[in-house]
């Protein structure tokens, strides 16, 4: 492939060589944010599968789309967009599916009382919790406290006004309490 | 460090951020698997492309070398079919009664040789060998064999092709047998038989 002088390069210099015809030094972007971006699409869409097939599409559509990246400095922010869109869209065809786990209140109710223990238990807890939330929230809530982007940032990658966005980070904080009261207090 | 002042639970809060901080990573083929599909990308943009120069050339195309359609009622379809049987007829008497024409000689038109290379992806788990077979090695088997990735799931070939387009598939071995397999990424065409293979349209490095 023949990548190995490309990894070190910001990431403008490798969309140029993309863009020239060099489309194995796309492999180097895939590489710098595959797995940042898998953490996010993972708990947005909980399922490790679903997130394989949101990160697949993102990039391939970032692929195509990469001559109409602005600021190819930022492509990692750029991406982020297109990752968004692509979980917020794999979400709602599966929700219309109803592909998901069933999830209702008596399974929750016993989740919660009578949970095994282990990291591994509270993290499904957690996730489950994390389930629950308005994919909006959840969103949100995600971007600003688990992938530590600013309120600018996060507004920039979904389009959305910053004080919605405050908004929904603070439900969905006041909602993952309430779901997982005696579970991490 | 994160702004949990409007948060009146920040330890339980920090809790879930913590848990949910955690790597989580794809298998890994994932890279494969994305290269491959971008890599048909990038053949399928070469060839809408080739599509549209194509349609291009020929809008600006003198109106002699341009393709017409012509939509014919059925009696003035049948009218010009008995009109060419009749010319056709004319002309074989008339051609029988002269001198047999020397045979034309088809020159060969010089064109420039302008190759790429191409590379071929195939992600196959269950493969135990795979071999590349197109129209550009006469749908020779076992010529063009694929090698193996890393990652045991993916294999690739990198075949040098002229301009223009091609077709072929893969011949795939695994343990129920052989079988052909057309490129499930890229524009397929079936022929006569029913067998399909995909195509690749090459454009000429500039």
């Amino acid at each position: 492939m023949g990548n190995g002088n490309l990894s070190d390069r910001p990431d403008a210099s490798i969309v140029a060589a993309v863009l020239t015809g060099n489309t194995d030094a796309y492999s180097v972007l895939v590489c710098r944010y595959r797995d940042a971006y898998t953490r996010f699409a993972a708990h947005m869409l909980g399922s490790l599968e679903d997130a394989d097939d949101a990160l697949q599409l993102a990039f391939v559509r970032a692929f195509r789309n990469l001559a109409q990246c602005r600021d190819p400095d930022r492509f990692g922010s750029w991406l982020y967009q297109i990752v968004v869109n692509e979980c917020r869209t794999l979400a709602a065809r599966r929700a219309k599916r109803e592909r998901r786990m069933i999830h209702n209140d008596a399974h929750m109710n016993a989740a919660s009382t009578n949970h095994p223990a282990g990291d591994q238990a509270l993290h499904d807890e957690i996730q489950y919790a994390l389930s629950r939330l308005e994919s909006a929230q959840r969103e949100a809530f995600l971007l600003r406290h688990v992938e530590g982007l600013s309120y600018e940032e996060i507004s920039e990658i979904t389009g959305d006004g910053i004080s919605a966005l405050k908004m929904r980070v603070k439900r969905a904080t006041a909602r993952l309490r309430d779901l997982l009261e005696g579970v991490v207090t | 460090m994160m702004d949990w002042n409007d948060e009146p639970d920040r330890a339980s809060v920090d809790k879930i951020v913590n848990h949910l901080r955690t790597p989580v990573s794809l298998d890994e083929t994932f890279d494969v698997r994305v290269m491959s599909a971008v890599h048909a990308a990038a053949l399928a943009q070469v060839d809408a492309q080739h599509v549209a120069n194509e349609s291009s050339a020929e809008a600006d195309a003198p109106w002699w070398r341009k393709r017409y359609t012509l939509h014919l009622s059925a009696w003035s379809g049948l009218a010009l079919a008995a009109s060419i049987f009749g010319i056709m007829l004319i002309g074989a008497t008339v051609m029988s009664r002269t001198v047999a024409a020397p045979a034309v000689q088809t020159a060969a038109v010089a064109r420039p040789v302008d190759a790429r290379n191409v590379s071929f992806i195939l992600v196959d788990d269950s493969a135990r060998q795979v071999w590349l077979v197109g129209d550009f090695n006469g749908w020779s088997r076992k010529q063009l064999p694929l090698t193996r990735a890393a990652n045991g799931r993916a294999w690739t070939v990198s075949v040098s092709l002229q301009e223009g387009r091609h077709e072929y598939a893969f011949i795939v071995a695994d343990e129920n047998g052989e079988h052909w397999v057309a490129d499930p990424l890229t524009q397929q065409v079936e022929d006569d038989f029913g067998t399909t293979s995909s195509i690749v349209r090459v454009e000429a490095t500039s």
